[in-house]
């Protein structure tokens, strides 16, 4: 004979709230997050619900390894309806560290990191992490991050770095020392009064030391821009997330704009934009269709000022305008990439399972890929002469266009890797092109 | 290198052979478009007072290979070598006086004093970088070790980078020079001591023009447009007065300065705007 519960109808109020395990974490800051609301329980499904929602809120807070929550009959009373609640936590250590391996944009990574989480009681935390690329970047960061209003969705933080960077497709290596700070917030949106949005809002001040250097054998146009400058500039970049994977998604949109302006001090002077859409869905269960798009555009605050290619926009590589190599869409001199003032790109794909495993749910992170993208990338003076002209000609004509079929593998939920077979159907003499198979892995594609 | 004009100095050939054809280079006309690329008005003071910049373009006028002068803050950058002056010429990036002549060498281009026989190339050579290093430390040293001359020097970084770019990059530097005097041997000695040794050297610069308009034989060679450079330099900046005025006795070197003055008026006041 079975009997159900309903813990609806079970009276139940909390007598007390003990906490165990606390060494180095702020009381005041706890309590503000434990809050009182579990005093307020009335029946005992509020009760857990509440507790649930006390540990999900305590584990984000980045301050514990563990949360468990004991929810005990109050032995100290008389009546059964009074509960104590017993919160045992485990603190991070004091200083951790680890080595981990990870893939960019066409490049593997191994990290080494130290950091020292909850380093003053309330959530603030001090990381140093040296990262080496295949690629040979090189990359030294410290950084100090510390939730705002004790709120650990809202973050500051502060970056020290040291980078070096080789644009092997320009002809040229970067090394960048300089300090962000970064202001994080979240925002909701109700659209309609029936789709509730969830973003980021990020403020990024950043002002870095850049010296380039170009190779021997460099075009000239690169190397007449070897030399140090000092960029001082503000961003804000507005990110709403609603993939269910960053890498292969099914379903759900991906919007990110931001805007920068450097001039704020030093000798670098530009406003920048940049934005890059996804939409996926997933339809008759098995094919799921994406289009992406992305768009860019720079210009000087003074009119006659140069752009450094270490700012400008590039196009083409395996997991952007595919067909083209990396930064191969585009001015050339010398087999050297010269970047340009505007770009845009879309993609339309279709994922599918493999034949005949489509319902083998543990091959997801597996899928076929077939795609065409289609892009530009001009100078200013092009597009305003298009405008004056009046005659969208000189920019159809400028247009590249490649399809092509292959495989792709999510990792994780981080990057994916693509094995795609190109044609490039529409491209210009001077391009770089790539016409078979191309191979690429990566954070970020279109 | 059978059928090619032989450089002046053939240990600048393994860096350029490495990126470039030495027959494309010898082959290829002198282009219309040449750009002599010279530290910029301010940054001249610290460039050994751009004595190698003066030098390079009055060798390319002297040789009337067209070149427009076009002053840049990143001069040392773009050089292959790491400073300049910077000769470009079609797709060709040459840094420094001595690499610049012997590419001009290798395209067929030089003074009538290079058609000496090879003991003379290796004379002018010798006293190249006789002139080199004896004008280039105790100028670098006057220029680094000196703290009346440091605020000149940092308004120059003041003038071309931002802060805190200017502070940065006055330091390295400075470090930078410190270490290579340091290594010469050359920081810890005493003033007058470096002044001696230049002295010294101006001594057999002197005798060698004993009754002669150049160094090596009747004609100028690259020697005799680098020694003047550098007189040059003395000249024009008051801060090496006290350098300037060692070489007040030696008449010779006087001679040779008023007469190369003389004949380099036009190629100075039209190309540099040097009086």
């Amino acid at each position: 004979m079975s009997t159900t519960i309903n813990f609806k109808r079970v009276k139940s109020y909390v007598k007390s709230i003990d906490i165990t395990g606390i060494e180095r974490t702020d009381d005041d800051y706890l309590k503000k997050h434990i809050g009182t609301e579990l005093f307020k329980s009335t029946n005992f499904e509020e009760l857990l619900e509440k507790s649930a929602d006390i540990r999900s809120r305590l584990l984000k807070l980045g301050c514990f390894k563990t949360v468990d929550i004991i929810v005990d009959a109050d032995q100290s009373e008389k009546s059964i309806k009074s509960y104590k609640v017993l919160i045992e936590v485990e603190e991070q250590g004091a200083i951790g560290g680890g080595i981990h391996t990870s893939i960019g944009n066409n490049e593997g990574s191994v990290s080494s990191s130290l950091h020292m989480p909850n380093i003053f009681g309330k959530g603030e935390r001090l990381s140093a992490e040296y990262t080496y690329g295949t690629r040979n970047h090189t990359d030294y960061r410290m950084t100090y991050t510390t939730p705002i209003d004790q709120n650990p969705d809202k973050h500051f933080s502060v970056s020290g770095f040291r980078s070096s960077n080789d644009l092997s497709w320009s002809k040229y290596k970067q090394n960048d020392s300089g300090v962000t700070v970064d202001i994080m917030t979240p925002f909701e949106i109700l659209f309609k009064n029936k789709y509730e949005i969830k973003g980021t809002h990020i403020v990024t001040f950043e002002g870095t030391w850049r010296h380039l250097l170009s190779y021997m054998d460099s075009a000239f146009e690169v190397r007449e821009q070897n030399g140090h400058s000092l960029k001082s500039s503000i961003k804000y970049t507005n990110l709403i997330d609603r993939r269910d994977h960053l890498a292969l998604p099914t379903k759900g949109g991906f919007l990110k704009t931001s805007a920068e302006i450097a001039g704020l001090g030093g000798d670098v002077k530009f406003f920048r934009y940049n934005s890059d859409y996804q939409y996926t869905k997933t339809i008759l269960k098995y094919f799921t269709t994406q289009l992406t798009f992305s768009n860019g555009f720079i210009t000087p605050l003074k009119s006659g000022e140069k752009i450094s290619i270490i700012d400008k926009f590039f196009l083409g590589g395996p997991l952007s305008l595919r067909g083209f190599t990396n930064r191969g869409a585009g001015p050339q001199s010398e087999e050297c990439s010269l970047g340009n003032d505007a770009y845009w790109i879309a993609g339309a794909h279709l994922y599918t399972p493999l034949p005949f495993l489509h319902k083998n749910t543990k091959l997801n992170w597996l899928k076929t890929h077939s795609f065409v993208n289609i892009g530009n990338i001009l100078s200013l003076n092009q597009i305003k002469q298009v405008i004056n002209d009046q005659n969208v000609n000189n920019l159809i004509n400028n247009t590249r266009l490649s399809v092509g079929t292959g495989l792709v593998i999510g990792f994780g939920n981080i990057a994916r890797l693509e094995l795609n077979y190109v044609w490039p159907l529409w491209k210009l003499n001077s391009d770089k092109v790539l016409n078979g198979m191309q191979f690429g892995v990566g954070i970020n594609f279109n | 290198m059978a059928g090619l004009s032989e450089p002046y100095n053939e240990s600048f050939l393994p860096l350029i052979q490495k990126y470039y054809s030495l027959e494309a280079i010898a082959r290829e006309p002198w282009h219309s478009d040449t750009i002599l690329f010279l530290p910029s008005k301010n940054q001249m003071f610290i460039e050994n007072g751009g004595a190698e910049s003066i030098a390079t373009s009055i060798y390319l006028s002297l040789l009337n290979l067209n070149h427009e002068i076009r002053y840049v803050k990143n001069v040392n950058e773009m050089s292959p070598s790491g400073k300049g002056p910077l000769l470009k010429c079609g797709k060709y990036s040459i840094g420094e006086f001595e690499p610049i002549v012997n590419f001009c060498n290798l395209k067929g281009y030089r003074l009538l004093a290079n058609y000496l026989d090879n003991s003379k190339k290796t004379e002018i050579k010798s006293y190249i970088l006789l002139i080199q290093k004896a004008f280039s430390e105790t100028i670098e040293y006057l220029l680094w070790k000196n703290n009346s001359v440091q605020k000149v020097i940092k308004e120059s970084f003041n003038q071309n980078y931002s802060w805190p770019l200017n502070h940065i990059l006055y330091l390295n530097e400075f470090y930078f020079n410190r270490n290579k005097l340091v290594s010469n041997k050359i920081w810890n000695l005493e003033k007058l001591e470096v002044l001696e040794k230049f002295r010294e050297t101006n001594d057999c610069l002197n005798k060698k023009l004993e009754g002669s308009l150049y160094l090596i034989g009747n004609n100028m060679t690259e020697a005799d447009i680098l020694l003047f450079s550098y007189l040059k330099v003395l000249h024009l900046y008051s801060d090496f007065d006290e350098t300037l005025n060692l070489l007040h006795d030696f008449r010779n070197i006087n001679d040779f300065y008023a007469n190369m003055s003389r004949k380099l008026q036009n190629i100075l006041m039209e190309k540099l705007e040097l009086n």
